[in-house]
């Protein structure tokens, strides 16, 4: 069963079929990545970590 | 649960997956035809039947449990046969999520789960692949750039795979005399680096599972330029049934009149000359990933059953080799895959005949 954190993100359960389809439809919508596009990604994702005042990532 | 009747379970389970397989459509439900059993298995269920190993996938189950959402779909290999996602998963981990499709979706997933599990088995790197579903899996993101969006950087032109590689009438790019002088700089370079590439240890070892595997032509999409050198990601379909079709395209095709058969008015054989890469013992010079095998088998002999040139691999090698492999068997039997294995065995034995090298690429050094 998918579940929603305490920041609205739902986290959906891969090997329930009806969960993937709903991953595959959000992968749909999205426009593809480049090797560049994830570090580019990532770099964002450590910048915004490092200026939480306890460090923890936020997705 | 006793072991006779987790087994007499796993084996209905299977029995029943095996009549359950599901078609998958890309932002659909699952559907089944008519009659099939609607057996799904969900969670832990799942990844317990679809996996005989966990021990080196704990962090991809950890991950799975956690939950994910997409980041957006990578290409890797062939979009018509798979969809390669990036997921973002709840425990922090970022990991791709491939989903094959068509047909053979189910086959796809057993050569990509067992080409995993047969290239860490003898020290390869490359991705760990946990199946969650008869046609889907999550597995490790290799870090670096594939060698086909090195192709499109190196020429500077998104069309680099196209221009390269997918022109299955017409000359080469690099062919053509009209050719800028920077363009022509640009795709040395590129060959360059893609001999460097084949001919580098890593490349050789990714040749010998491409053998082993019946890998027989890789996508430049399934090759990924990582820190300590190329690593083969999955998504490339082996073992012979797949893979005789693409031969087929660039190897069979009659190149010279056959007696007796008279061409419709008009017509004309294709000449494929032009795409015999590999001469003899040396590195094809097309620039695309194309072959890891080339220094190790010759192009068309091979593909009429011949073809095996001497190779660098050591007799601690094959001793290695034939180890790992028969230590990996019960991952074939598990997804009911002996003939791969066994294809895999009667390669390594041609193999083993032709080899001739002094330092170990593979073998553990004492």
């Amino acid at each position: 069963m998918a579940r929603v954190d305490e920041n609205g993100v739902e986290w959906l359960d891969l090997t329930d079929p009806v969960e993937a389809a709903k991953f595959d439809a959000q992968a749909a919508a999205m426009e593809p990545l480049t090797y560049a596009d994830v570090v580019k990604r990532r770099e964002a994702r450590q910048a915004k970590a490092a200026a939480k005042p306890n460090g923890t990532a936020v997705q | 649960m006793d072991p006779a009747t987790r087994h007499r379970t796993l084996q209905l389970l299977h029995l029943a997956d095996e009549r359950a397989t599901p078609h998958h459509i890309p932002g659909e439900p699952y559907k089944y035809k008519h009659g099939w059993i609607p057996v799904i298995l969900a969670g832990a269920e799942a990844i317990a039947t679809w996996n005989h190993d966990l021990s080196d996938k704990h962090h991809l189950v950890t991950a799975v449990e956690s939950g994910a959402h997409a980041a957006g779909p990578i290409y890797l290999g062939d979009s018509e046969r798979i969809h390669t996602v990036l997921g973002d998963f709840g425990n922090g981990a970022e990991h791709l999520v491939t989903t094959h499709l068509g047909p053979d979706a189910r086959r796809n997933a057993d050569s990509d789960q067992l080409a995993s599990e047969l290239a860490r088995s003898i020290g390869i790197p490359a991705p760990r692949v946990l199946r969650i579903a008869p046609d889907r899996s999550v597995s490790d993101f290799v870090d670096g750039p594939t060698w086909a969006e090195r192709e499109r950087q190196i020429l500077d032109d998104p069309r680099a795979y196209e221009l390269v590689f997918e022109q299955p009438d017409q000359k080469w790019y690099w062919e053509n005399p009209k050719l800028a002088p920077a363009k022509r700089l640009q795709l040395e370079d590129l060959q360059r680096q893609r001999s460097d590439m084949l001919t580098s240890d890593a490349g050789v070892r990714m040749g010998v599972l491409d053998l082993l595997a019946g890998i027989d032509v890789r996508d430049s999409g399934t090759v990924v330029l990582g820190p300590d050198g190329v690593v083969p990601v999955q998504s490339e379909v082996g073992w012979p049934a797949a893979t005789a079709e693409r031969i087929h395209t660039v190897t069979e095709v009659p190149r010279q009149p056959i007696p007796g058969v008279k061409l419709p008015k008009g017509m004309k054989l294709f000449d494929a000359s032009h795409r015999n890469p590999t001469p003899p013992g040396s590195i094809a010079p097309r620039p695309t990933s194309g072959t890891f095998r080339d220094g190790l088998v010759t192009w068309q002999a091979f593909a009429r059953g011949g073809g095996w040139l001497d190779n660098p691999l050591t007799a601690a090698d094959i001793t290695y080799l034939r180890q790992q492999l028969d230590a990996a068997r019960p991952a074939f039997v598990a997804r009911n895959q002996q003939d791969w294995w066994q294809f895999s065995s009667d390669r390594l034995d041609a193999l083993a005949a032709h080899a001739t090298g002094t330092v170990d690429l593979f073998a553990p050094t004492a």
